[in-house]
């Protein structure tokens, strides 16, 4: 069980993320949508410990808290440390040694379909080749929560489709995965719930099913719609 | 959980980034300098030439040696914010012990390695230009020695407060510019750190010397007393930089 409650979080005086809950039992696909500057990689970041909530959150997976839960956590937010003349097999080089749960053989599998060339240098690669990087990395561990930042923001539609497809199939069964994206027709297929983030709250937590069998709607309506009425009617 | 050995090679691998620039630059510059040095003693003895170059190519060394410090010194600074090491599962507790030493030794152990090779080229060199050391006779080396030894140990001493003052600075100034400035510039940033270090090291320097002057009274005028209030100086920025990292970072 993957569990977050009373998660605060506020940069100065501004109040980034306030309230959060949320649980999950693995296996579980989470979509978490939002308007640009919500929060969505703030709260990913806040799961694996790179920021520190306030007092009072806890977040826990099966028992596990701080530093076992970072272990169990495969996240990885940028490649901004990686240096001009580094090549892709430098980094892959620099998680193999200091993940020990990085698998090698999914690796390989992964860079079957993202087709990365490991003497590529990272920095001369395209923002679609850098998303595949993160993304091929990220699943290429054995952890427990999976957490992908807008993996698809810059990977060309059919890449994309194909990455949707098989995600399931490389992660472990028992893994809970968080994808945050803007994409929300393309992840509707894949994902079975999704938390919507809007002004610092969850203001939507609910299973797809739900969504289709109650609402009716294709999840970009319902999204649109919940915006759209948490915003007294105005569109934007 | 990634073994310690791990880390430090990682945390090893990363302290020698900056310095792998800094020979690449050093051997480019020492090209010039060697043709420049061979065109104007053009006609000398072939020995000679190689004699000025490596004196150069020393003295030059040095100098980028310097930059390298300064360079790994700002990396250990970013590195308690650098979330692809923060992110490594390792506890918060053996990281930071961790990367506090690797990141102070690394340095060390380089510019132990650079004196080294000073001794060793003083050594060659003795022999051939020994009339020129006006008062050094050898027979002094063993009164000479503890002197040396002396302003070594306090060299190290002294390097491992800037080492400390710089890092618990530096990573208070770049929690305290991300949590408060909406908008910062690479160049704010450093000159925002720049200032807050430089008023850091006055703050430093009149706390050690009230505390000294506080404590003379009532022990004497003791030379320890200095090392015991730098000690403990030390200790509390230790413990500073951990908290800070523990409790309010903001790893990027």
């Amino acid at each position: 069980m993957f569990k977050v409650a009373g998660l605060n979080y506020a940069r100065g005086r501004r109040s980034v993320l306030q309230d959060i809950n949320f649980e999950s039992d693995a296996p579980e696909i989470i979509g978490v949508l939002g308007e640009n500057g919500v929060g969505k990689t703030t709260l990913m970041r806040l799961i694996v410990g790179a920021v520190l909530p306030k007092k009072g959150a806890h977040i826990t997976l099966d028992g596990l808290t701080g530093d076992a839960l970072k272990s169990a956590v495969a996240f990885i937010p940028n490649l901004n440390w990686v240096r001009k003349r580094d090549t892709i097999s430098d980094v892959l080089a620099f998680y193999r040694a200091g993940y020990p749960d990085f698998n090698q053989e999914r690796w390989t599998e992964v860079n079957k379909t993202l087709r990365l060339n490991e003497q590529d240098q990272v920095s001369a690669l395209s923002k679609g080749m850098l998303e595949r990087l993160i993304f091929a990395l990220t699943v290429s561990r054995d952890a427990k929560v999976f957490m992908l930042d807008e993996p698809f923001s810059g990977v060309d539609v059919l890449t994309r489709r194909k990455l949707l497809q098989t995600l399931i199939q490389w992660v472990p069964e028992d893994a809970t995965i968080l994808m945050s994206t803007h994409e929300i027709a393309e992840i509707e297929p894949v994902v079975d719930r999704v938390l919507i983030l809007k002004d610092a709250h969850i203001i939507v937590d609910q299973t797809i099913d739900d969504i289709r069998d109650n609402e009716h709607m294709t999840l970009e309506q319902y999204y649109v719609q919940r915006y759209v009425e948490d915003n007294g009617g105005i569109e934007l | 959980m990634t073994s310690t050995k791990q880390l430090v090679k990682l945390i090893i691998a990363d302290s020698y980034r900056p310095l792998w620039q800094v020979l690449k630059i050093y051997a480019g510059i020492m090209v010039l300098v060697a043709v420049a040095i061979i065109h104007a003693q053009w006609g000398q003895s072939v020995g000679h030439m190689v004699w000025t170059i490596v004196t150069q190519g020393l003295i030059i060394l040095g100098f980028f040696y310097f930059v390298y410090g300064l360079l790994a010194l700002k990396q250990a600074v970013l590195s308690w914010q650098d979330a692809h090491f923060v992110l490594l599962p390792v506890s918060k507790r053996r990281f930071f012990t961790t990367n506090l030493l690797v990141r102070f030794l690394v340095p060390m152990v380089n510019a132990i390695l650079y004196f080294a090779m000073l001794l060793v080229y003083m050594a060659i060199v003795k022999p051939f230009v020994n009339a020129k050391f006006v008062g050094f006779n050898p027979q002094n080396v063993s009164e000479v020695m503890p002197i040396i030894g002396k302003v070594v140990l306090g060299t190290v001493f002294v390097m491992i407060g800037l080492f400390l003052l710089v890092n618990i600075i530096g990573l208070a100034a770049n929690l305290g510019m991300s949590r408060f400035l909406s908008v910062s510039s690479h160049w704010a940033n450093v000159t925002i750190t720049a200032m807050v270090l430089f008023i850091g090291l006055a703050v430093f320097s009149v706390v050690m010397s009230a505390s000294v002057d506080f404590l003379s009274p009532m022990v004497g005028d003791a030379e320890w007393l200095d090392t015991v209030v730098a000690i403990v100086l030390y200790v509390l920025m230790v413990a500073g930089i951990y908290g800070l990292f523990a409790k309010f970072n903001d790893a990027k």
